[in-house]
């Protein structure tokens, strides 16, 4: 039995690599669950929120890791989570400031295509008239 | 660390909310938006920090501290009642009352002991112990 865990963090644009791993705390449906190596081969749903993730080796210390909620897999010597989205950070401050960045970010997109679109929609009555006068004429 | 690109599906959302969805409210200072996944995850983490602000501001021994709330907590709602009615039993016997006053008195301490309960449940909740 390995004494760490190797963290796969897997999303629709890569993987991540955690190695190290002593203690990770995933929270499930049914609360939090800490996995430790050695622990029983395992598939959970991770709920939305930041992952617990202690490491020791070159960069020993907690962690968080956000995610949009996933799942988790827990093999021997080996957890890999499966979600849309994850971003990893020294404390929940940090993470936090990251979420509020991505978010304004996102939100900012949305407005931009919202008013793109009602521009195209604006246009596309403007030539519906403009063709039906003609028609009419 | 990874991160998607807007999903178009997402992008092309009306700009307004169907009828019956209520619209994502907009508070600290974030803007409103069609992904209600980032809101409840800035609530999580948020939650997770105050949880653990919380628990390391916890002293050590509060174990022991715990145990003496949860004895106190029995004194103050099993003493009233019975003090209520031991009085109240005095009274009856001096006044040949029946137990008109036992009675009375044990109501009235059960109703202090409800009373002193929820002060201290109250008091401990603003502590955050």
């Amino acid at each position: 039995m390995s004494a760490t865990l190797r963290l796969l963090v897997t999303t629709p644009l890569g993987e991540h690599v955690v190695e190290d791993v002593v203690y990770l705390r995933l929270d499930g449906p049914d609360g939090y669950r800490g996995v430790q190596p050695g622990h029983e081969p395992a598939l959970t749903v991770v709920r939305p929120g930041a992952l617990t993730v202690e490491t020791v080796g070159d960069a020993p210390g907690e962690s968080f890791l956000a995610t949009e909620g996933g799942f988790a897999w827990i093999q021997a010597g080996e957890v890999r989570i499966v979600t849309r989205w994850a971003a990893r950070a020294a404390d929940l401050d940090q993470l936090l400031d990251q979420l509020r960045e991505r978010f304004h970010r996102r939100a900012h997109v949305e407005r931009d295509v919202r008013s793109q679109l009602q521009r195209y929609d604006a246009a596309t009555r403007r030539a519906l008239v403009g063709l039906q006068r003609e028609v009419t004429r | 660390m990874t991160e998607s690109p807007p999903r178009p599906e997402d992008a092309q959302q009306p700009a307004t909310p169907p009828p019956g969805e209520p619209e994502a409210p907009e508070d600290e200072g974030l803007p409103r938006s069609r992904h209600p996944t980032d809101r409840v995850l800035i609530d999580r983490i948020e939650r997770q920090k105050t949880e653990r602000l919380r628990a390391s501001r916890e002293p050590a021994g509060s174990l022991w501290r715990t145990v003496a709330q949860v004895g106190t907590l029995g004194w103050l709602i099993a003493l009233p009642p019975v003090l209520g009615a031991f009085l109240g039993h005095l009274i009856d016997m001096r006044l040949d009352t029946g137990i008109t006053w036992a009675i009375g008195l044990l109501f009235l301490g059960l109703g202090m002991g409800g009373y002193f309960f929820w002060r201290t449940i109250q008091e401990a909740e603003e502590n955050g112990t």
